[in-house]
């Protein structure tokens, strides 16, 4: 019996493993929203690491039934009482919120980032407005289990306000969102960070009351009503809500080309994968021209915007309002940010980004 | 490579076990040597020189100490063992504390010195005292020198102790290099040891680091609450994390027939700092007690002799932690209180009651940790400060942070105390049929190996927030 006791923990692990490296390999994880080690991506040099590096990520990432143990992991969790799990709060409901402390922000390089706007605000002249987007769980501060820890957006608000706005310097208008953000839970996502539709409809709002533009009427079209977001990914539970996706109807299509190639405005293709929220022109790119061909080229305005994904929602409601709108995401395209201003012939500039993402 | 990673689970045990077992007896040294090799240069391909240097030079002095016995010149003894000290000692402060000086000076006078970035070899602090051990002890007489460069290359590379310990004596092993016991009953007991050590690290230590990590970050902004928590968080982090590595050595070292001496005995238990550290790091305090204290002339020489062979040692057994004044700090904190405990507390931690002196040790520990766990001063005397109710007692957060981890704090306190072992030690002897309790014992390692195995997988589980093609 003792002998038995020994094959089989000597046996099991064999087995594992080659079940490992006899079943086909899984390129994708769309539950975690990245690819997987497989064999094709061996790495042969030992002395810096790289084979071993490859070996262990490969092991684990090809280990069979691998997304059933992490939901089992996660139900665990939850069982347990944990409402912070992998980075996500779970509040009431099961809404999950992305988790950043203090720690996690680091208010030196956000107010060197300010700096780096006013100097293009003044280097430009261009009118440049800011929207420092609230997380979800600063807006729904009261949805996040009790003295679950956040960082502290209002005094973080505060310090950037000063730093833009300081000497009187006129050139930029910060938009001030909070109130209007905590005053509905539904303009988050229940598992994802970003706006939902009413949501974006809200900032649109915000946005037309600063330019003093009357809003315009839109017409919403549903897109999805089974979208997990990215923070489901974190906790991959099933009693995690399905989240709805629509889009603004937007008649003629805007035209888009993303780093040179041409792409589709909504990116229907990606309602059919995981990351669903990619929909909106196929997600994150460096350089991204929206044309409107609705506006004529002489009299329509461009728009130069700062952004991450949070803006990618928005677009759509700002494109009537535009002839172009030239998106620069500058965690993908290391660009100079007056240079493109100029290239374009910029009429404004924008920041739409949550301060957690500030390069 | 690690024990806790699949690389080291699905592939290395298994097949170094299996070759092992399978290769006639006479070759099973070669095996292990080895395997142990090539576990090393896994993780560190160019260092394994320095080790393979240190091994190839103190069998070296060990033959020349033995051979100038023979040739009746003992007075030139002592100079091997002076030249095989330096080098050893100099080889580990080399690696170990050059930028720690070069940063001392330059804080101190200003000089604009650059750091060199050397990269410290794992295991170097073990491995070189384990090779001081035996040269000493040729030295001594009290071994004799092994002939043989393998066997003495496997007693300094052997795979289950070599980067974290125990530090295994060569006169604890010597008769266990080339004759040694393998039975159906060691092997199980190895593998149920090692799967115990596994759990300890992988479902213990892991998650309580967490905890500990976060809470640290706050920067000593926390309330009193908070700070205990992660301090008690990061108190039993490195009891597991430690004792489960040792209790993973000694179980591989069971299953290759080999007894290694225990190296925690509950330390928590304790009811005096003094006995603390009986229970703690066994091998490393016996190692500085053998081969520092004593030849110091330890208690030999009246009460301040003794104080002083104390401030070395424990001066020294805090930077041997690691190159920082926390550690020498923590090493210092430490020496105060067992003089303290030699003078004055020895005469009353016996008459108060159990609780009392077991609280105290505890709290005593607890601070030195938060010492330990610190960057630096300034970070360790914030915590400390939080601890005491700088930023009052409780807020939200705090009992954010107990509902949070209240489970893992909990399970942790139960298993780092002797209670959880007894209780299933006297289940099982009360199990009159012998193939019934290897049953539960089998079944019970079974589910922890799994589950331990699963987390280390899941552990690589990583969703990209961002993300592009």
């Amino acid at each position: 019996m003792k002998k038995t006791a020994i094959v089989f923990f000597l046996a099991i692990p064999l087995l594992l493993l080659a079940m490992i490296l006899c079943s086909p390999d899984r390129a994708l994880s769309e539950a975690e929203n990245r690819p997987l080690r497989t064999k094709a991506d061996i790495r042969w040099n030992v002395m810096d690491g790289g084979f071993q590096d490859w070996l262990e990520d490969y092991l684990s990432d090809q280990f069979p039934f691998r997304d059933a143990l992490k939901r089992a992991e996660v139900r665990c969790a939850i069982a347990a009482g944990k409402r912070d799990i992998g980075g996500a709060y779970i509040g009431e409901g099961m809404r999950l919120f992305q988790k950043i402390t203090p720690a996690d922000v680091n208010q030196a390089s956000c107010l060197r980032y300010a700096r780096r706007i006013r100097r293009l605000a003044s280097e430009t002249g261009l009118p440049t407005v800011m929207i420092y987007v609230p997380s979800a769980g600063v807006a729904l501060r009261e949805e996040l289990p009790k003295g679950a820890p956040m960082y502290d957006y209002d005094a973080l608000w505060d310090s950037l306000r000063q730093e833009l706005t300081a000497d009187g310097f006129p050139g930029i208008t910060l938009i001030d969102i909070r109130k209007r953000m905590a005053a509905n839970a539904d303009h988050y996502y229940q598992s994802d960070h970003h706006w939902t539709a009413s949501g974006t409809e809200t900032v649109y709002q915000a946005w037309c009351q600063t330019h003093e533009w009357q809003p315009r009427d839109i017409e919403w079209v549903s897109a999805s009503d089974t979208f997990h977001g990215t923070l489901y990914s974190k906790v991959p539970d099933s009693r995690v809500p399905y989240d709805t996706i629509r889009l603004p109807v937007l008649d003629p299509a805007p035209q888009v080309v993303a780093d040179g190639q041409d792409i589709p405005f909504y990116d229907l293709a990606a309602l059919t994968v995981k990351d669903q929220y990619n929909v909106f022109q196929g997600g994150n790119h460096g350089i991204t021209v929206i044309t409107n061909p609705a506006l004529p080229e002489q009299d329509g305005l461009t728009l130069l915007m700062l952004k991450d994904s949070f803006a990618n929602s928005l677009v759509p409601l700002l494109v009537p309002h535009y002839r172009q709108i030239v998106l620069l995401d500058e965690r993908y395209a290391f660009v100079d940010a007056a240079q493109i201003a100029q290239t374009y012939h910029a009429d404004e500039i924008a920041v739409v980004r949550e301060i957690i993402s500030t390069p | 490579m690690v024990f806790s990673s699949a690389v080291f689970l699905l592939i290395f045990l298994p097949v170094v076990l299996l070759a092992y077992y399978i290769v006639p007896e006479r070759a099973r040294n070669p095996v292990l040597l080895g395997a142990s090799l090539l576990f090393y240069a896994w993780g560190e391909p160019v260092y394994i020189l320095i080790m393979l240097f240190s091994t190839v030079f103190d069998y070296g002095n060990g033959l020349l100490l033995e051979y100038l016995d023979a040739v009746g010149k003992a007075k030139w003894r002592k100079g091997v063992l002076a030249l095989s000290v330096t080098v050893n000692i100099g080889l580990l402060c080399f690696f170990k504390y050059t930028d720690f000086l070069i940063g001392t000076v330059d804080s101190l006078t200003g000089a604009g010195l650059s750091l060199l970035h050397i990269a410290l070899p794992v295991g170097i602090s073990f491995y070189t005292f384990q090779t001081l051990s035996y040269t000493i002890d040729v030295y001594r007489r009290q071994v004799k020198a092994q002939r043989r460069l393998l066997d003495f290359g496997m007693y300094i590379c052997m795979f289950p102790q070599l980067i974290a310990g125990p530090i295994v004596r060569y006169r604890d092993i010597e008769t266990q290099l080339h004759a040694r016991t393998l039975s159906a009953d060691s092997i199980c007991d190895g593998l149920f040891r090692f799967v115990q050590g596994l759990g300890k690290k992988v479902l213990l230590a892991n998650s309580l680091g967490i905890v500990w990590d976060e809470i640290a970050a706050l920067d000593g902004h926390q309330t009193a609450m908070t700070s205990l928590i992660g301090a008690a968080a990061y108190m039993l982090q490195i009891y597991f994390d430690f004792s489960g590595y040792s209790d993973m050595a000694i179980g591989i070292g069971k299953m290759l027939g080999f007894d290694f001496l225990e190296n925690f005995r509950y330390p928590y238990e304790s009811h005096s700092v003094t006995e603390f550290w009986r229970r703690w790091h066994i091998s490393l305090g016996t190692w500085f007690r053998e081969y520092l204290y004593i030849p110091l002339g330890g208690n030999r020489r009246g009460f301040p002799r003794q104080v002083v062979n104390l401030l070395i040692v424990w001066g020294l057994t805090g930077l041997w932690h690691g190159a920082g004044w926390n550690f020498l700090l923590w090493g210092l904190y430490f020496f105060a209180l067992l003089v303290l405990e030699k003078r004055f507390l020895s005469k009353c931690l016996p008459l108060i009651p159990s609780f009392v002196s077991r609280l105290y040790t505890l709290a005593a520990v607890l601070v030195s940790w938060v010492i330990f766990a610190s960057d630096d001063l300034s970070h360790a005397l914030g915590y400390l400060a939080s601890l005491l109710g700088r930023n009052g007692f409780a807020d939200d957060a705090a009992w954010f942070y107990l509902c949070e981890h209240w489970l893992i704090l909990a399970v942790g306190a139960f298993f780092s105390v002797s209670y959880a072992k007894s209780k299933y030690a006297k289940y099982l002897g009360k199990i009159a049929n012998e193939r019934v309790r290897l049953g539960v014992r089998m079944t019970v390692a079974a589910v922890l190996y799994a589950v331990s195995l699963l987390t280390v997988i899941n552990s690589a589980y990583n969703p990209f927030l961002y993300f592009r093609f």
